[in-house]
């Protein structure tokens, strides 16, 4: 195993006689923006709940930046930010205190930057009980941005959002990639993976099956049947 | 929303540390490793707890207040039973031990229930679990606020044992506060220290054999979290027992006593120092095993959903129910378990030859009936806002189905008692049951409105009601 922001070497996850992830071999390099594509259910969110320190693998290895996060969970969360399918925020808090929360967690963090990610305006000092579902995914990922984490692990983390929103996160993971942090981008809007990732990793009934470099989009539509 | 900004513009600068706005004072408490050798310094956790009390998402210091207000009230209207009760005590320490350790378990089982929710399922861990938190003192502060939150409780429970003060002596009172206190402290610490040890022994491949003999047709490492609470009452249980014997014995002029009463405070203050230790090992790791949980319960085929949850076969016909149901049976587990142990303890009770043995055992199954009541609420706890709104839950249906979960708990705890009770009495034994089932429907019906109402918050609101209506019931049942 190495130190890379993300290496991921035979993972499987089974659930009962459901086996969700069964052999998965995915890396982020440093500076890469890497897309995590496949249909529902192909294990993608299996795999990143695993990386992300939530679910224990069933066989193969996990390493962020080189901490296992089954061992250490914490360890491993300190160095992603993640933005799960579904992001729980305090309700009772702004997205201001929120992100500054959030910061404080990780040491540090330029909580006015990540808040103009989210661009949430004036909203950013209104209680997240009050926000949309858009506004709270937002919310989220300033959260994740927040103190530059060497790993960025976003799961459908672009759905729901506008058109203006999803720009302003894409060009702050471009950004991140370019001080030289890692990124895993799992989505269905391929049409954003083709202006932004490197790479691209495909995975079908929970196998990694191709890694197509960002340019061979087209292989990407036909893979997810979505080219017409 | 403006257009898509240049990415330089919106990048996020490594170690560029701007944290003064909003929760700016947080700064640097929450790093793992920084500040926290200070026990009794407030950490960044304990600030995030006063803001959302400040904002209303946690229990009102007012309700608080009513709960401590109907303590002092029970402590009077209870002065029948206590005369009851002390009419068969020979001796000032004997009236101590037969009442205070009477209460204090039951406070001891309250206190592990809210140290085990307080650092394994607390509502913050989802928010928590995408973040490096510092377990040591996360926990630590998951305790103080739980403790906190036990002080209205604890302080009801010492003014219901007023009538201590008045009929043996201020003496007998402070002796049997203490023991009433210890097994608050003692549940709350043992409990939340016992729930992250269960935690390590979930993960262990050495103890997975225990475990599947333990577990039945649960999760292996549910069998782990199930019991906990059992081991922690039991322990604090055992040294309740010792506190109130050490209690009587410094009355009757033995003060070496006071060392044996003191012993479920010295637990709980040790549980209480262990557990942040355990946190920082396991609080994260905790999130692995409630996923372990959670997923096997969602491997659960729905045909079959209904056989394999406590009670399945009353839910028929009923989603509702059916939902409340796997929803306590999941998360709320331990309630049935006490509410079965209760019922057991109330059979022993009632199995005693004493005329008044029957009506001892209702008042005690009562008491049971009573706490079942904020079960609505808990169970409104687990219903996130997002899922009440997308599912529109929380109408008259959702509150029918809380109130027959509490109700359908409660069975367990007065069902032996009143077997054992006819019995062993006869027929005559029934007389003092009869209060029971409006009881038990008050309070569960109460509980469900004040939960479709309040939400989680509705506990401290509706416990005041429920310790007033126990007493009247009690003292009407042991007259």
């Amino acid at each position: 195993m190495t130190d890379l922001p993300l290496d991921v070497r035979g993972l499987s996850r089974s659930f009962g006689r459901v086996e969700a992830v069964r052999a998965v071999d995915l890396e982020v390099r440093p500076g890469e923006l890497v897309g995590f594509v496949g249909r529902n259910g192909a294990g993608k969110s299996t795999t990143i709940q695993v990386v992300a320190g939530q679910l224990l693998p069933s066989g193969g290895a996990v390493r962020v930046s080189g901490v296992d996060p089954a061992a250490d969970p914490l360890g491993a969360r300190a160095r992603l930010g993640y933005v799960p399918e579904e992001p729980r925020l305090f309700e009772y808090l702004s997205a201001r205190e929120m992100v500054a929360f959030v910061a404080d967690l990780r040491g540090g963090g330029d909580v006015e930057a990540a808040l103009e990610v989210a661009a949430l305006g004036a909203d950013a000092d209104r209680p997240i009980a009050e926000y949309s579902q858009g506004m709270r995914r937002r919310a989220a990922i300033a959260c994740a941005l927040v103190a530059a984490p060497p790993l960025l692990v976003f799961d459908e983390a672009l759905n729901g959002l506008d058109p203006p929103s999803a720009g302003r996160v894409v060009a702050a993971l471009r950004a991140a990639t370019r001080r030289g942090a890692g990124v895993l981008l799992s989505t269905h809007v391929l049409d954003t993976l083709e202006r932004v990732a490197d790479r691209v990793v495909l995975i079908e009934s929970g196998r990694t099956v191709g890694s197509l470099d960002a340019s061979r989009m087209g292989e990407v539509r036909r893979f997810l049947g979505a080219d017409g | 929303m403006g257009a898509p900004t240049d990415g330089a513009q919106c990048s996020v600068r490594p170690g560029a540390v701007k944290t003064r706005e909003g929760f700016g004072r947080f700064r640097g408490a929450g790093r793992a490793g920084v500040g926290y050798g200070d026990a009794v310094a407030p950490s960044v956790y304990d600030r995030l707890f006063r803001t959302a009390r400040a904002r209303g998402a946690g229990p009102s210091w007012a309700a608080g207040a009513a709960l401590v207000l109907a303590g002092a009230a029970a402590g009077v209207a209870a002065l029948p039973l206590l005369d009851g009760i002390l009419a068969q005590a020979p001796r000032a320490g004997a009236a101590v031990e037969r009442v205070a350790v009477r209460v204090a378990l039951l406070v001891a089982a309250v206190a592990a229930l809210r140290g085990a929710d307080a650092v394994v399922r607390s509502p913050e861990r989802p928010v928590l679990d995408a973040h490096p938190v510092d377990g040591r003192a996360l926990t630590r502060a998951l305790v103080r606020r739980a403790a906190v939150g036990l002080l209205p409780g604890l302080a009801a429970s010492v003014l219901a044992l007023g009538g201590l003060a008045l009929r043996v002596g201020p003496g007998a009172w402070a002796a049997g506060a203490l023991v009433v206190v210890g097994g608050g402290l003692g549940g709350l610490g043992v409990g939340a220290a016992m729930h992250l040890g269960a935690v390590d022994l979930a993960l262990r491949p050495a103890a997975a054999p225990l475990l599947d003999a333990l577990r039945g047709a649960n999760p292996r490492p549910q069998a782990a979290l199930i019991y906990a609470p059992g081991v922690a009452i039991f322990v604090v249980g055992a040294a309740i027992f010792l506190a109130g014997a050490g209690a009587g014995a410094a009355l009757d002029g033995r003060p070496a006593g006071l060392v044996w009463a003191a012993l479920p405070v010295a637990l709980g203050l040790a549980g209480a120092a262990v557990a942040p230790r355990l946190g920082a090992r396991l609080y994260a790791r905790a999130t692995l095993v409630l996923a372990e949980v959670d997923a096997a319960y969602g491997l659960a085929p729905r045909a079959e959903a209904a056989a394999e949850v406590y009670l399945g076969w009353a839910a028929r016909g009923s989603p509702e129910r059916l939902r409340a149901l796997r929803a306590g049976w999941r998360r709320l587990r331990p309630w049935p378990v006490l509410l079965w142990a209760v019922g057991g303890l109330t059979a022993l009770v009632a199995a005693g030859r004493d005329a008044a043995a029957p009506g001892v055992a209702a008042a005690a199954a009562g008491l049971a009936l009573a706490v079942a009541g904020v079960l609505p609420a808990r169970l409104a706890a687990l219903d996130p806002p997002w899922l009440t709104r997308a599912l529109g839950l929380g109408g008259l249906s959702t509150v029918r189905a809380r109130a027959e979960v509490a109700l359908l708990y409660g069975v367990g705890a007065w069902l032996p008692g009143l077997l054992v009770a006819l019995l062993r009495h006869g027929g005559a034994a029934l007389a003092p049951w009869a209060g029971l089932p409006p009881l038990a429907l008050g309070a569960a019906g109460l509980g469900a409105l004040a939960a479709a109402r309040w939400g989680a918050g509705a506990a401290p609101r509706v416990a005041p009601v429920f310790l007033l209506g126990w007493t009247a019931f009690a003292a009407w049942s042991i007259r």
